[in-house]
């Protein structure tokens, strides 16, 4: 566990060191006054708008972290070569995927929660008001889904380069969010094989959509009951963990050499 | 530097230049006092003679796409974010039944205040595209009667009458929020001018040109008849039944008019009621929710 740990730490450090998460909270805070700066009709005590355009930026900004961080952890160090020394200490293939993982979602989760608290601040600041149990379910089930994209991208980049694994975690991760939930109503202008194609589809890919409450948030349509909110959760880490899995039956006969890992 | 690593900067170029278009945009709305208005010079998609807003050069007409987005999203909130009901081939699989919990469907309003929540859009979709004469009736209409701000729906109106000066739909708005506001000398001028108008955008075959010519006929007539003009008021009820025969309680007025009588029932209070009828709220979605 500790070398699992360290491992998640080097990460951290190496993001703290790059600008990404100030860049992206100074854009959602200027994204933020020029919302609420708008005078709509001279009428006073909107929020909804706010939440919802600053929920829909936590989501994207914390998506684009999720994809860019975990794919280039694993191509970096081979580009580098950094990671012939790691893998000659006493760690295996697995702890190494594995603390890769666990940090940069960390770091994600931490600039998503960045997000969250200046979104619900700016809410209270005009006024509103957000439900502290809703939102705070809404978080988790965010982090949660931050995870499975992390664990995607770190699945793609075990066998591709940054660019690539960043580009086909996005094209699979927005794919899964935007079209899985819409193939119950695809399917009516469907038939024969490509009917079959949708419901494996339907079935296989990962239910992104499950994760996201900002409808309760924003509606106030009160908390998620426990049953629930527990089996997305539950279904979010058995997700995470079978991308973990993949990665690792990818990586873990992976032959370096030098000269292919320039450039 | 690899693509990858320039992302953060590609953002903030990207980003930076949509909020500074969306500003510069956006400014105008502020309001020079704080009571109220929705845009100065707006959404005319020229601000000055030849000079193009930089979100016009930036969207170009793809504003009109994005307005009537924001249309759809108002209609979104005003169902408390439930999006309109899709028929689906299959049902109750596991991921539908959790997706259903986590997020609500069913069919709700908003009511009274919170109707507010709907005008941030409306604000939008009127600045993207000041041409959409459904969002200024919207406002108006939401404006004036859940909201009881009867003077802003007239500024709301009055703004897309400057940047639809040919519509005959604003000035028939218009008209109805005078009435309720007991600018009645107002109103007639709006329903005149609506006259006037018609059918302005709408193809006279569409639902909503007839409804509109008979909604000004009427009102052009009772306001003759208010003002003892009874032969206009004999011209328009007959122009009125002419296009929709059915109107079976106008025959009888007609009759006693042409007998030089004066009818049993006041224009005056025809001409409130009319008003507070045409003000009740249909839900597209009652309709869609009864066919599946």
């Amino acid at each position: 566990m500790t070398r699992i740990l360290t491992i998640a730490w080097i990460v951290w450090l190496k993001m703290l060191r790059k600008k990404d998460i100030y860049v992206l909270l100074i854009l959602l805070g200027a994204f933020l006054i020029i919302i609420i700066s708008l005078n709509v009709f001279g009428l006073g005590g909107m929020v909804n708008y706010v939440k919802d355009a600053g929920l829909l930026m936590a989501w994207i900004f914390g998506w684009m972290m999720a994809v860019n961080v975990s794919s280039r952890e694993i191509p970096e160090e081979e580009t580098r070569g950094t990671i012939f020394p790691l893998l000659a200490k006493p760690l295996t293939r697995f702890e190494f995927l594995f603390g890769k993982l666990l940090g940069s979602w960390s770091i994600v989760i931490s600039a998503t929660l960045l997000f969250y608290i200046m979104v619900v601040g700016i809410v209270l600041m005009r006024g509103g008001s957000c439900d502290l149990i809703t939102t705070m379910q809404g978080y988790v089930l965010h982090c949660m889904a931050l995870a499975v994209i992390c664990a995607i991208s770190m699945a793609f980049s075990t066998r591709m380069n940054q660019d690539a694994a960043a580009s086909m975690t996005y094209v699979f991760t927005v794919t899964a969010f935007f079209l899985v939930r819409r193939i119950p109503v695809l399917m009516f202008y469907t038939e024969g094989l490509r009917a079959n194609i949708m419901m494996i589809i339907y079935n296989l890919m990962p239910h992104l959509e499950l994760f996201d409450m900002r409808k309760r948030i924003i509606h106030d349509y009160g908390p998620l009951d426990f049953k629930t909110f527990a089996a997305v959760l539950t279904y979010g880490a058995l997700l995470s963990f079978l991308f973990l899995i993949l990665s690792f039956l990818a990586y873990r006969k992976k032959h370096f050499s030098r000269g292919n890992m320039l450039g | 530097m690899t693509l990858s690593s320039k992302w953060p900067w590609f953002s903030i170029v990207t980003i930076t230049g949509v909020l500074f278009s969306l500003s510069c945009h956006l400014g105008t709305v502020l309001p020079e006092n704080p009571t109220w208005t929705i845009t100065t010079s707006a959404g005319t998609s020229h601000t000055q003679a030849g000079q193009q807003s930089i979100t016009d050069v930036i969207l170009g007409s793809s504003q009109i796409a994005i307005g009537q987005h924001f249309m759809e999203v108002a209609d979104t909130y005003f169902h408390r974010g439930i999006e309109h009901f899709r028929s689906q081939k299959f049902q109750n699989t596991i991921f539908q039944r959790v997706l259903e919990k986590v997020s609500p469907t069913g069919h709700s309003h908003l009511a009274g205040s919170q109707i507010k929540e709907v005008m941030a859009w409306l604000a939008f979709a009127i600045r993207l595209n000041p041409h959409d004469l459904e969002a200024y009736i919207l406002a108006g209409f939401w404006l004036a009667d859940e909201m009881k701000l009867l003077d802003a729906a007239i500024d709301v109106l009055k703004q897309g009458e400057k940047n639809n000066p040919s519509s005959f739909r604003i000035q028939l708005e218009m008209g109805r929020i005078y009435i309720q506001n007991g600018k009645v000398k107002a109103a007639e001028e709006a329903f005149r001018t609506g006259l006037s108008l018609w059918p302005s955008e709408c193809p006279t075959d569409t639902m909503e040109a007839r409804r509109g010519i008979n909604s000004l006929l009427l009102y052009n007539g009772l306001f003759h008849e208010i003002n003892n003009r009874n032969n206009e008021a004999i011209n328009c009820y007959r122009r009125l039944l002419a296009m929709s025969p059915d109107e079976s309680t106008l025959h009888d007025r007609l009759e006693m008019l042409e007998k030089g009588k004066q009818p049993s029932v006041l224009a005056s209070s025809i001409l409130n009621d009319t008003v507070i009828q045409s003000r009740q709220v249909t839900c597209d979605r009652d309709h869609e929710e009864n066919k599946n």
